[in-house]
């Protein structure tokens, strides 16, 4: 007993030895590829700064804002974190201010625009984006080619809600794709067709919410009967069943989802599938998001965290990385960057994003949206139980956010 | 004196390395919970402002944690119920020691040591409404397909059966410990007077595994309150909130809900549930 | 006479037939883990669904055991099971021993005490844990996830139902004889609770060794992580691994079947059978 406690001591120290002189990162895994890539630029900045001993923490996407919220309790955040939008926005008070350390205007001019109200905020710089995300729509090839289904290849040809239906109908009966459309069970996901429908949340001023409108209703009601009719399986909105999964087995059509999938899907060996624009209604849209990267106040190296967070959304640095990971770069100058294989498909996502219009990122700025998020899913999985109707989410809903948007 | 001293302290010196060890780790920590509930605040600004007893008056008008609250003593009460009826029949039937039983010893105790997400992924294989085992045989064979997972009453017997068979292996082993220490001597007497198996049951089995029943019994009662994993994975607590136990509400709350404080709220009636119903078990136990 | 034996030993063969046939059944679900284990990754959703696989691969346990530093992963999760399972066995013991063999004041509150801290899921009292562990220096440690869980308050209720099943009597002669009580519980009461330690070992091997919980709260660097860490990581933000997970999950079964096989025959014995009163 005595030996262990001695060994504990040992131990211990050398664990506080060790912590001295290192960057400490949370970094959210996503696809299982990326931990290799990342542990190569990683070596590389440890290379440039030799002073510097980078540590990584990997945290599953599911666990990522329960670690962090448990680290800052603590006030032992990390150094740096990769966040999506919603943490950005919850930890904007303790985010460590980036604009003392650059120069903000040349700064945030090397991003694109629509991430930049997610990470300035009342002047303080409290992250960069490392890239940036769409909704997008997949396709299984082979099944659209036994079903006689053509999918529109550009912007010129964009489906209607109508037709897009149709397409389902037809693969679900015609093909060995039993199930026409798998669908994430994200509000991300869902508001796609919000927008499409020409509504949104939250009004101009910021202050109002406006979801409860007949853009919001037809949106809702297209959405709900989607399942009614059997388009997407129920399992996926009501008991946790994976979409992605079910996509990747080929057994479904099409699969609502976005970007981030690419490197994963280039694995798929036993079908064919593809990217189409999104569909569309009153107007073409998809839903921007992205991953930024952020500092903590009091973490142990600000400096640091701040010379990280440079790097890694630097030209040089971000723009292999974003393509190793074949992802869409935040930055400016990554216009008319060469993916390789999957150029066409990168063309849509921009595509669908230079048309969003820009109200639908400041929608999801707001902070509220981020409270928001779980209580709009639910809402909706109640009109799919035929607990209520789509009228009455709307109205729950719009209740629900005006109420905190007044806190 | 110093001897009779030493005496006195010997008991205190053995539970010494245990209490401090679960005093620190789990009593502290339950303490420090115990006074987070009667505060406001959140993970970043820390405890923000004493408000008394409002986190608890506010859970009386909460419909999530009412319903979680209602959902968790229904699934208790089944799961208990299943999985001690489900274990004294396998521990039974399995204390005898020979090649047969020892392998099916194996085979009863082998979900216990599945991690719920296998557990989870395992069940999902058999009851998904769109890809699962059974609804492919059911419709093979011209019946129509149940909605396992998607129907909210379905889902909840799923979770319920689902629990039960990944906890019965280990109540079946501490169930078989408490077999194995009935004498042997009595059952050869009581055969020499006649009894038959059934009678042999009621009469000495029984009565001399009480204190092992009482031990499963309070056992099972806490851990299916805790329930969460399993259940995480299945349904996640659907479909809307139809398996949302407790436990699950409390962490939604804590952590999507980044509200700490009325979470341990919710802890603190949690336990007091909890601590109740194991005084009453004892204590009808101690009774009979 | 021996077609009465003979009627019992088919009864026998019978009825191991039956129970074994029920366990089959029952372990359904986990047959078709290890067999999906070896299923290319395409053919684990097909429709009908398959219990064999049409061409068997060992590709999932190649990405499995490279999956980051496997062998770092397996150590820590192997140091950390085996570490606090010994310890867990030393102190529940040695505080069931004195909650089963004593007298003393704060007995029935000591008693209460063990039972009220099983009774709070580790989920919901997380923040505090973590706490009182940077507190304590043991963020980020190993220690930090062996000393904690190691007084199971199941542990110390198990040993003690057991113990107070050991009669009075052999203590008393025993002190007779002039032994000290350090003695009475190492020489006496250890090897006649062998039963119910060998069940409290694999208990606490398994919860150890599948545990989630106190992992991610405690550890953060790579080199510390455990394999349920590193399994956890196999699940995305949209999308799951799994035919890694599973061909990973079969192996992390072992350790804990080979434990299981090890200590069965000893809480399986009636050890105590005849000379304990029940």
């Amino acid at each position: 007993m005595r030996k262990v406690w001695l060994l504990a001591l040992v131990l211990l120290l050398g664990s506080l030895a060790l912590a001295k002189g290192t960057l400490q990162i949370v970094w959210f895994t996503e696809a299982p590829t990326e931990q290799a890539i990342l542990d190569k630029y990683i070596k590389m900045y440890e290379a440039a700064n030799p002073d510097t001993k980078v540590e990584v923490t990997y945290v599953p996407f599911q666990q990522l804002t329960q670690k962090l919220e448990l680290m800052v309790a603590g006030n032992t955040p990390p150094d740096v974190a990769r966040v999506v939008t919603a943490n950005i926005a919850q930890f904007e008070p303790v985010a460590l201010d980036l604009s003392t350390y650059v120069d903000s205007a040349s700064f945030l001019n090397q991003f694109l625009p629509s991430q930049i109200p997610f990470i300035y905020r009342k002047s303080r710089i409290i992250g960069a984006p490392l890239d940036v995300t769409a909704n997008g729509l997949f396709y299984n090839k082979d099944c659209f080619a036994e079903a006689g289904v053509k999918a529109p290849t550009s912007s010129l040809n964009v489906w209607t809600w109508e037709q897009w239906r149709e397409a389902m109908d037809k693969v679900r009966n015609n093909s060995k794709c039993r199930f026409a459309l798998s669908y994430d069970f994200t509000t991300y996901r869902f508001s796609t067709l919000l927008y499409e429908a020409g509504g949104r949340y939250i009004d101009e001023s910021g202050k109002k919410f406006v979801v409860d409108s007949p853009q919001g209703l037809r949106a809702l009601t297209f959405f709900a009967d989607l399942f009614k009719d059997g388009f997407i399986p129920k399992g996926q909105w009501l008991s946790n069943d994976d979409p992605s999964t079910l996509f990747r087995s080929g057994l479904s059509g099409m699969y609502m989802s976005g970007n981030w999938n690419l490197s994963q899907f280039a694995q798929i060996k036993n079908f064919n599938w593809g990217v189409m624009p999104l569909p569309r209604d009153k107007m073409r849209s998809t839903v921007p998001g992205g991953k930024f990267v952020m500092g903590f106040k009091n973490s142990k190296n600000p400096d640091e965290a701040a010379k990280f967070i440079q790097w890694i959304t630097s030209k040089e640095i971000n723009l292999p990385f974003s393509k190793d990971n074949m992802v869409l770069s935040a930055r400016k100058d990554a216009k008319g960057m060469k993916y390789g294989q999957f150029d066409d498909a990168i063309a849509i996502y921009e595509s669908d994003l230079s048309v969003t219009p820009a109200y639908v990122g400041k929608d999801w700025a707001n902070p509220v949206m981020a409270q928001m998020n779980t209580f709009i899913r639910g809402e909706i999985v109640k009109v799919l139980l035929g607990q209520q109707t789509p009228k009455q989410a709307l109205e729950t809903i719009q209740a629900e956010g005006n109420k905190l948007l007044r806190q | 004196m110093g001897h009779r001293l030493g005496k006195l302290l010997t008991p205190y010196f053995f539970v010494a390395p245990n209490t401090l060890i679960f005093g620190i780790f789990v009593l502290l920590p339950m303490v420090y919970g115990l006074i987070y509930s009667f505060y406001r605040g959140n993970f970043i600004s820390g405890l923000q402002q004493f408000v008394g007893l409002e986190n608890y008056r506010k859970l009386l008008h909460d419909q999530a944690f009412l319903s979680s609250l209602l959902h968790t003593l229904v699934y208790v009460f089944l799961v208990v119920l299943l999985v001690v009826a489900l274990s004294l029949a396998l521990a039974l039937a399995l204390r005898a020691t020979s090649l047969g039983t020892s392998l099916a010893r194996i085979g009863f105790y082998l979900p216990v040591i599945l991690s719920p997400v296998v557990v989870g992924v395992a069940w999902r294989w058999m009851f998904s409404s769109d890809l699962g085992v059974i609804n492919a045989l059911l419709s093979s064979l011209g019946q129509s397909p149940v909605p396992w997972l998607t129907d909210i009453n379905w889902a909840r017997a799923v979770v319920i059966l689902a629990s039960v068979w990944s906890m019965a292996g280990f109540y079946m082993v501490i169930f078989i410990g408490g077999l194995n220490t009935i004498p042997a001597e009595l059952y050869q007497a009581a055969e020499v007077d006649g009894a038959n198996p059934r009678q042999q049951f009621w009469q000495i089995t029984l009565p001399l595994l009480a204190p092992t029943t009482l031990l499963v019994t309070i056992l099972a009662t806490i851990n299916a309150f805790k329930a969460f994993e399993i259940i995480l994975v299945l349904t996640n607590g659907g479909p809307g909130d139809a398996t949302r136990l407790l436990v699950q509400n409390i962490y939604l709350t804590a952590f999507e809900g980044a509200n700490p404080t009325y979470a341990s709220a919710q802890s603190v009636v949690l336990f007091a549930i909890l601590m109740l119903l194991t005084l009453v078990q004892m204590r009808v136990s101690r009774e009979r | 006479m021996t077609t009465a034996n003979q009627k019992r030993r088919w009864g026998r063969i019978l009825r191991d037939g039956v129970v074994i046939g029920l366990a089959i059944l029952f372990l359904v679900p986990v047959i078709w883990v290890v067999l999906s284990s070896f299923k290319p990754s395409a053919e684990l959703y097909v429709l009908p669904p398959t219990l064999l696989p049409k061409e068997p691969t060992l590709a999932n346990y190649q990405s499995a055991l490279t999956v980051g530093n496997f062998a770092t992963y397996t150590w820590n999760s192997f140091f950390v099971a085996t570490m606090s399972t010994l310890i867990a066995l030393l102190t529940n013991s040695m505080a069931a021993f004195a909650l089963a063999k004593y007298r003393f004041v704060g007995r029935e509150g000591l008693f209460l005490l063990t039972l009220a801290t099983i009774m709070i899921p580790l989920q919901v009292i997380m923040v505090p844990i973590f706490l009182v562990l940077r507190n304590m220096g043991l963020t980020d440690s190993l220690w930090g996830i062996i000393i904690p869980p190691a007084a199971t308050p199941t542990g110390v209720f198990l040993l003690r139902q057991y113990m107070l099943s050991i009669p009075d009597e052999i203590l008393e002669s025993a002190r007779m004889d002039g032994a000290s009580e350090w003695g009475i519980y190492w020489r006496i009461i250890l090897p006649l609770s062998v039963p119910a330690l060998a069940t409290l070992a694999i208990f606490s091997f398994t919860w150890r060794w599948n545990d989630f919980i106190w992992p991610f709260i405690v550890i953060s660097s790579e080199q510390k992580a455990t394999l349920q860490l590193a399994l956890a990581r196999l699940v995305g933000q949209f999308g799951v691994d799994w035919s890694t997970l599973l061909a990973a999950t079969v192996i992390t079964l072992l350790p804990m079947l080979i434990v299981f096989l090890l200590l069965q025959r000893y809480f399986l014995s009636n050890l105590t059978a005849g000379s304990v009163k029940g």
